[in-house]
């Protein structure tokens, strides 16, 4: 029954937002992007339906941009909706904090930080995840520091969310995460990676041999030569190379790529022994790195196509060639 | 001597319910906690940016076809769209009678290629192997008819990626559903194998192979098997997910570790139940290896089959999956209170065989001793009302409850008349249609047990527009 009446309620509410936007979208379009003062839009508009307006308003943060996003950030900053956005970050409403953490964070208002700063320390993971996310809108580098330390206490908040709340943040975000990754342990340090790949951020490069050697984490490993192989870090070459021999048919995988990634069609050689390796998986992926090496990574998999004493791998050679024939076809 | 006989035989019953009360009430909390925490997860993380960033496992998707020319171009165009980096799209044609392998040809201009098999699981002979001129990811097997189990083996020979994704022809999927059904294998070294959830599709609106509109069938039979689909998924699996005691993983939509299927000979030809029978192996063989060995499930809805509307089709598939639960349980019966397989043997292989594949019989013969007890005039009438209006009423919040954890999580039936319909069904579905289901079952483990081995085939009406 309660189930029913909540869902009810939401149906009903769904309908006036409807109502809403058939009744004030003409308006709302004619103010988004134009000159027009916030306040006068403000004022068609009957307080009663300000509830409204923001879950209508909510999703247009996303799609909008340029000077569109500045008028729908004007409406939110520079008018008495920001007393608003106030009133429900001091609320006892979770509902409330929740939505005014959320406009908070897309209408870029900085004045709402020592409020978001408060929130980290929380211990509602929700209103921790809401208030990180929307510091990493702001671009606010510097609370990424207590954002890291925030998700160590929220075991809910899982590597791929805090990867997420990062990814909202501006490039520049590399620089710092640099400076923190020797002192973060190996979970964090698996995240920030993962970021730098994201970024493409190339700065990296210098550290990616010291951390590696100092790790166990099979994870952290993976991490750091695909990071290598998509950086095309000449540097790490070396490193990465002595990967090629190891026992973990996964570390073997991405450093046969990443090595055919930095060094191309010079590394055929060293990469091409793993195609006799006893995991089939690291012979099919050593066949098909190889086939994008032209032409030397080609004419070894010919020259192991026909070899009869290794069938097994021969028949791997064949279905590459087979898919490349297709290809010229 | 006889009337003591049936009295015990009644307190036995009444235990028998009471430890399946238990049982389910577990399940049902750590269900609510399990599914609750995910939902957080999967609404909060941004799965798309981070398999940008290309971490991922590329997946073979194998999709063994028979007879399915009506559909099958249709299911194919919709499975070349699914979001994923890197994946492998293995159509097995099993001997179909129809015009399948012609179809295809024609629709994704397919070439006739050498392409040698990897791997040598035991299969039928291949007749050709044809790759997609348009589509570089898309590989048509057709072979000698040899049923699903042995089509599947023949995709996993040719399949080159890690990761071996099975799907029934007429599945249709969420765009996103690799992602997802990946995941856990990225988290977790020891995951064997992901199940995902099936939903029930009569009733939505489908086009060109995708979930448009969700909705719920006029049919009521449609309607219990959708409230049936939410307990299953939502309590059963995911509460025994918990556990590490997943007995099952719909042959719909599941994804394994391939070098795992290989390592224990692929699919087991001419099995009945063959989706179940690969998972006891499974749990079998790589559990005594490795205890950690994982084999989970992920309560997202993520593919939507079509359920019979019909009550013989219906029958058709109660008897056979029952036949396929007895089957795999007595194949795997080493597993029954073996403390070796941790929870799984002490209580989700026990729970099976008691209340999955014994449960049929134990209801109806409960049924028989009730009327012989009523007739000596030892039953007490209290009792026997008092007993049986706990077990419908039971039964009543149980479903409402599934249909509850739906709304607070994934709520996808977005319509209040879809949720008001969906808890009226879970009121009705106890007055017939389990009694039904429980006949039903009964026979097919009789029909088992006699020797009736083989599998009806379920006429399907289609929703391919």
């Amino acid at each position: 029954m309660i189930v029913i009446l909540i869902r009810y309620a939401d149906d009903r509410f769904d309908k006036k937002v409807s109502a809403f936007s058939e009744k004030y979208s003409a308006l709302f379009f004619s103010y988004i992007g134009s000159e027009s003062n916030p306040e006068d839009f403000l004022a068609q508009i009957p307080k009663t339906h300000i509830n409204i307006l923001l879950i209508f308003i909510q999703d247009y943060f996303q799609t909008l941009s340029g000077k569109e996003l500045e008028s729908l950030q004007k409406l939110i900053n520079d008018t008495w909706i920001y007393d608003l956005l106030i009133n429900g970050l001091k609320s006892h409403s979770r509902k409330k904090i929740l939505r005014a953490i959320y406009l908070g964070g897309v209408s870029n208002n900085q004045k709402i930080k020592p409020y978001l700063k408060d929130f980290l320390s929380q211990k509602d993971p929700l209103i921790f995840y809401h208030s990180a996310r929307s510091l990493a809108r702001m671009n606010a580098i510097e609370f990424a520091e207590r954002i890291l330390a925030g998700a160590s206490l929220h075991k809910e908040i899982g590597q791929d969310i805090l990867v997420s709340i990062f990814l909202e943040f501006k490039p520049e975000v590399c620089n710092y995460l640099l400076k923190r990754i020797h002192i973060e342990d190996d979970r964090f340090k698996v995240v920030i990676v993962k970021i730098l790949r994201h970024f493409n951020y190339r700065e990296a490069s210098s550290v990616i041999e010291k951390i590696i050697s100092g790790t166990k984490s099979k994870l952290l490993i993976l991490e750091l030569i695909k990071y290598a192989g998509q950086i095309e870090c000449l540097e790490a070459l070396a490193t990465i190379k002595s990967f090629l021999n190891n026992e973990d048919s996964d570390i073997k995988i991405e450093a046969i790529k990443a090595v055919a990634s930095i060094a191309g069609n010079n590394e055929v050689k060293s990469i091409s022994i793993n195609i006799f390796d006893k995991s089939e998986q690291v012979q099919i992926d050593t066949a098909e790195t190889l086939s994008e090496l032209r032409p030397d990574g080609i004419y070894f998999l010919k020259k192991v196509a026909k070899n009869k004493k290794e069938a097994g791998v021969a028949t791997i050679a064949q279905m590459v060639l087979s898919e490349l024939d297709l290809v010229s076809k | 001597m006889f009337e003591l006989f049936l009295h015990i035989f009644n307190y036995l019953i009444l235990l028998y319910f009471l430890t399946l009360i238990t049982i389910y009430l577990a399940l049902n909390i750590a269900s609510f906690k399990r599914i609750l925490a995910y939902n957080l997860d999967i609404r909060y993380a941004d799965i798309q940016a981070i398999f940008r960033i290309k971490n991922y496992m590329p997946v073979s998707l194998i999709v063994p076809a028979y007879n399915e020319s009506q559909g099958i171009v249709q299911s194919i165009s919709s499975l070349l769209q699914l979001i994923f980096p890197k994946f492998q799209l293995i159509v097995v044609n099993d001997g179909s009678k129809d015009d399948s392998i012609s179809l295809l040809v024609k629709q994704f201009d397919l070439v006739k290629i050498n392409m040698p098999m990897i791997f040598k699981l035991d299969c039928q002979p291949i007749l050709n192997i044809y790759k997609s001129k348009k589509h570089q990811n898309l590989v048509v097997v057709d072979k000698k008819n040899g049923g699903k189990a042995d089509a599947i083996n023949a995709g996993i020979n040719i399949a080159k990626y890690q990761l071996i994704t099975v799907i029934d022809a007429d599945s249709i999927l969420e765009r996103d559903c690799l992602l997802k059904i990946t995941r856990p294998f990225l988290e977790d070294d020891n995951v064997l194998a992901v199940g995902g959830t099936i939903r029930i599709a009569n009733g939505c609106k489908i086009n060109k192979g995708h979930v448009f509109e969700i909705g719920l069938s006029k049919s009521w039979l449609a309607r219990f098997q959708v409230v049936e689909y939410l307990r299953a998924f939502l309590f059963g699996r995911t509460g025994f997910d918990v556990i590490n005691g997943i007995l099952i993983i719909s042959g719909a939509f599941s994804c394994f570790k391939r070098d795992a299927l290989l390592e224990i000979g692929g699919y087991r030809k001419g099995s009945i139940g063959e989706d179940m029978e690969i998972i006891l192996r499974m749990h079998k063989y790589f559990r005594k290896v490795n205890p950690k060995a994982k084999i989970t499930f992920i309560p997202d809805p993520i593919c939507w089959t079509e359920a019979p509307e019909t009550f013989k089709n219906l029958r058709r598939q109660r008897i056979r999956w029952q036949k396929g639960t007895v089957e795999s349980i007595l194949i795997h019966k080493k597993l029954f209170m073996n403390y070796r397989y941790g929870l799984l043997g002490i209580i989700a292989f026990p729970y099976y065989l008691f209340y999955e594949a014994m449960g049929p019989v134990i209801e109806i013969v409960g049924y028989i001793v009730f009327v012989i007890s009523a007739f000596l005039g030892i039953l007490s009438y209290p009792f026997m009302v008092a007993f049986l209006s706990a077990a419908i009423l039971y039964g009543i919040v149980l479903s409402i409850l599934s249909v509850v954890l739906e709304e607070l999580s994934f709520k996808k039936y977005t319509k209040l008349s879809h949720l008001f319909i969906l808890f009226t069904t879970a009121v009705f579905e106890n007055f017939g249609y389990r009694q039904l289901n429980v006949w039903w079952r009964f026979k097919g483990m009789v029909e088992y047990l006699f020797g009736k081995r083989n599998w009806d085939q379920m006429e399907k009406k289609g929703f391919s527009k």
